[in-house]
């Protein structure tokens, strides 16, 4: 379980809540909080109060897989390998292990074409995948998602969600502005202001909106 | 006032890109795959990047403009209020009606990206152009700030305007589709015959083809209708 | 030239042999045309021409004053065209395998990682620059002294926002020092043969028979 507690950060606060295994979504406005708050899940920024543990310890030494929304701000390194093979190099993993792993993810993705290119010459949709492969290479428990599919099309957007399904993490956190995306989660958090005003399974939540146009069209057309 | 498109021929390190067609006055949707070329295609014909052969003909067009992706591509000042003098809008337009009232002397750097979207497009669409390319417009807005755009949008009554977008769900009516499909540009005609011979539709769409619940147009609130009357 | 260690090397012995003396910045500009895909270079990076045109004006100035400016052009000259060889011929990642070679896992590493994000940040920058410049062209602005420094000032507040998103994935990454990389290189025969050409070409500016050279032009004026 992730844990939250008191948490105060900015804009985010948030009292008391706990996110399941599996895949959690998170929906709002734009600046209701939900970059901020997946970056504090992530470790990346640090609360001002309260705590958050995933499976009883704090961000910071828990393995988490990011992946960011712009492409272009997901890579450090020119080429697709070395971007690719970066969390475990840090990790002073040994370069055969290295290359394995990298093969393997890359073949699990799908994107054993493009380890041999440069970064600057892939498309959007490319440069996700290569973030994600970047992201689950070292196998974390969690992996955390910023509105990565506003880059993609449906057709690299199944094939990721396909991807994240079979990705082997207990915790799977993302936001995002698709509803039918949002309606594929296990579990779904609405942001407001920086409180959540809405949790609960996808077929809790959405009726609560069902007069706003964050209920997913294809649940009203009844499919 | 016309747009022409005369055998254009785009080449990147990892794509090519043909278009041949004549864009009207009205709302054109370019859709296509991440990485088919619509963001080159817009840069090619707002004049911004060269290319391999063809032309381009504005035909009676005066002032342009191309919306790109990424709106931190378009900042020139350091403030809000520079940066909306720098598309020549006069501030209390801008700010006044809108949640960004008061913070004008805010860092251009500050807002979140959604936000920023939302005030670049704000500039943007106070002016009228001739020709208004809208590259993935919707990319970084939330439902209702999409909703609120394709409003605006279809107030575009004058002019050629060409929205280039991926996105499938949240879009304005439109009068006439395209798709980058295979490396060609491909003009799928008027609306709403288009809808059936359009091959990027969402999958929605086409179950309601499948149905033959053909939508009017490819609005949200056209789309609706049509699950409705199913 | 495709190994980076001996590329490394040779500019580093070339631009001093060309510092050092005109006859050293001779034989440079020799090498230079003997051993580098000249063309290619000079298409691939932008700001040739603009830079040959500040090095010609103040060698025109120099040579005014002190009768220097020949012999600063072509030491200039030549130090110029062996960077510029050295960043056209840079391959990504290889730093990092260069840094690993010379300093290990731990520092050479760091070394190696810092300037693969160096040369990431120079092209960001490159591109961060076209795009600042197709804005103001788009918005009419045009592009003139006034405006250098509110485009500079923009381009730096980008490059720092950068830097701070990168840390940020160096962080969630795992990065905290150093890191495991068994470093390759791809070595061909003219890379040797090159290298030991800008060895003799150093030899050839730094050993004294240079200075037999300037005797035997003396004893010839004075002769004449």
């Amino acid at each position: 379980m992730i844990e939250i507690r008191n948490l105060q950060y900015r804009t985010v606060h948030v009292d008391h809540l706990d996110i399941p295994h599996g895949i959690t979504t998170i929906i709002g406005r734009n600046g209701s909080g939900k970059t901020t708050f997946l970056r504090l899940c992530a470790g990346i920024v640090v609360p001002d109060a309260g705590t958050i543990l995933i499976d009883g310890k704090p961000p910071r030494q828990t393995d988490i897989g990011w992946v960011n929304e712009f492409p272009d701000r997901n890579m450090l390194f020119s080429n697709v390998r070395d971007e690719i093979a970066s969390p475990l190099r840090f990790r002073n993993s040994t370069p055969g292990e290295t290359d394995r792993a990298v093969q393997r993810i890359a073949d699990r993705l799908g994107i054993q074409n493009l380890l041999s290119r440069q970064v600057q010459s892939l498309s959007g949709g490319e440069k996700v995948l290569v973030a994600l492969a970047a992201a689950l290479v070292f196998e974390p428990g969690i992996i955390i998602l910023d509105e990565y599919d506003s880059h993609l099309d449906e057709k690299r957007y199944l094939q990721i969600e396909q991807v994240l399904v079979e990705s082997g993490c207990d915790y799977i956190l993302r936001c995002t502005q698709q509803m039918e995306t949002a309606a594929k989660s296990d579990y779904l958090l609405m942001l407001e202001n920086g409180d959540f005003i809405h949790e609960g399974i996808p077929p809790d939540v959405f009726p609560l909106l069902i007069t706003t146009i964050f209920y997913p069209l294809s649940w009203r057309a009844g499919l | 006032m016309k747009l022409v498109l005369d055998h254009l021929t785009l080449v990147q390190d990892n794509f090519s890109l043909t278009a041949h067609g004549e864009f009207l006055e009205g709302i054109h949707l370019v859709s296509g795959a991440v990485g088919s070329g619509k963001s080159t295609l817009a840069l090619a014909i707002a004049g911004l990047i060269s290319f391999e052969s063809g032309s381009v003909l504005r035909d009676g067009i005066g002032p342009m403009m191309l919306s790109f992706q990424f709106p931190d591509y378009h900042i020139t000042g350091m403030t809000l209020e520079e940066e909306c003098v720098s598309w020549g809008c006069k501030p209390e337009e801008i700010f006044s009606p809108s949640d960004l009232h008061g913070k004008n002397h805010q860092s251009s750097f500050s807002l979140s990206r959604g936000e920023l979207k939302q005030f670049h497009l704000s500039c943007l669409l106070n002016k009228h152009y001739d020709l208004l390319l809208l590259d993935e417009p919707f990319s970084s807005l939330d439902c209702e700030s999409k909703k609120k755009l394709c409003h605006r949008i279809s107030y575009q009554t004058t002019g050629i305007t060409i929205i280039f977008t991926h996105e499938q769900v949240i879009l304005p009516r439109v009068d006439r589709i395209w798709e980058i499909k295979d490396g060609k540009l491909l003009d799928r005609g008027t609306l709403p015959d288009a809808i059936r011979r359009w091959c990027g539709a969402s999958s929605l769409i086409k179950k309601l083809i499948a149905q033959e619940q053909i939508p009017h147009n490819i609005s949200y609130e056209d789309v609706l209708e049509a699950v409705c009357r199913t | 030239m495709q190994d980076v260690r001996i590329r490394i090397c040779a500019s580093a012995l070339l631009s001093y042999a060309a510092f050092l003396n005109f006859y050293g910045a001779a034989a440079v500009l020799l090498w230079w045309l003997v051993f580098t895909p000249r063309l290619r270079i000079i298409r691939r990076v932008r700001p040739v021409i603009g830079m040959l045109i500040i090095i010609g004006l103040v060698s025109i100035i120099l040579q005014a004053i002190d009768g220097s400016g020949f012999s600063y052009f072509v030491r200039m000259l030549a130090i110029f065209l062996i960077g510029l060889w050295l960043a056209s011929d840079y391959q990504p990642g290889e730093f990092l395998h260069v840094g690993v070679w010379l300093g290990g896992n731990r520092i050479g590493f760091e070394f190696g990682l810092v300037a693969e994000m160096t040369m990431q940040s120079l092209l960001t920058l490159l591109a961060d620059l076209d795009h600042i410049y197709m804005a103001l062209n788009l918005k009419g602005i045009p592009v003139t002294v006034k405006n250098i420094v509110p485009t500079a000032t923009l381009l730096i507040h980008k490059e720092l926002a950068r830097a701070k998103e990168n840390a940020e994935l160096l962080a969630v990454r795992g990065y905290h020092q150093g890191g495991t990389l068994k470093p390759v290189f791809l070595s061909g025969k003219m890379d040797i043969i090159a290298g030991l050409g800008a060895v003799l070409v150093i030899v050839f500016a730094v050993f004294p028979f240079v200075n037999f050279l300037y005797f035997d032009i003396e004893v010839l004026r004075g002769l004449l």
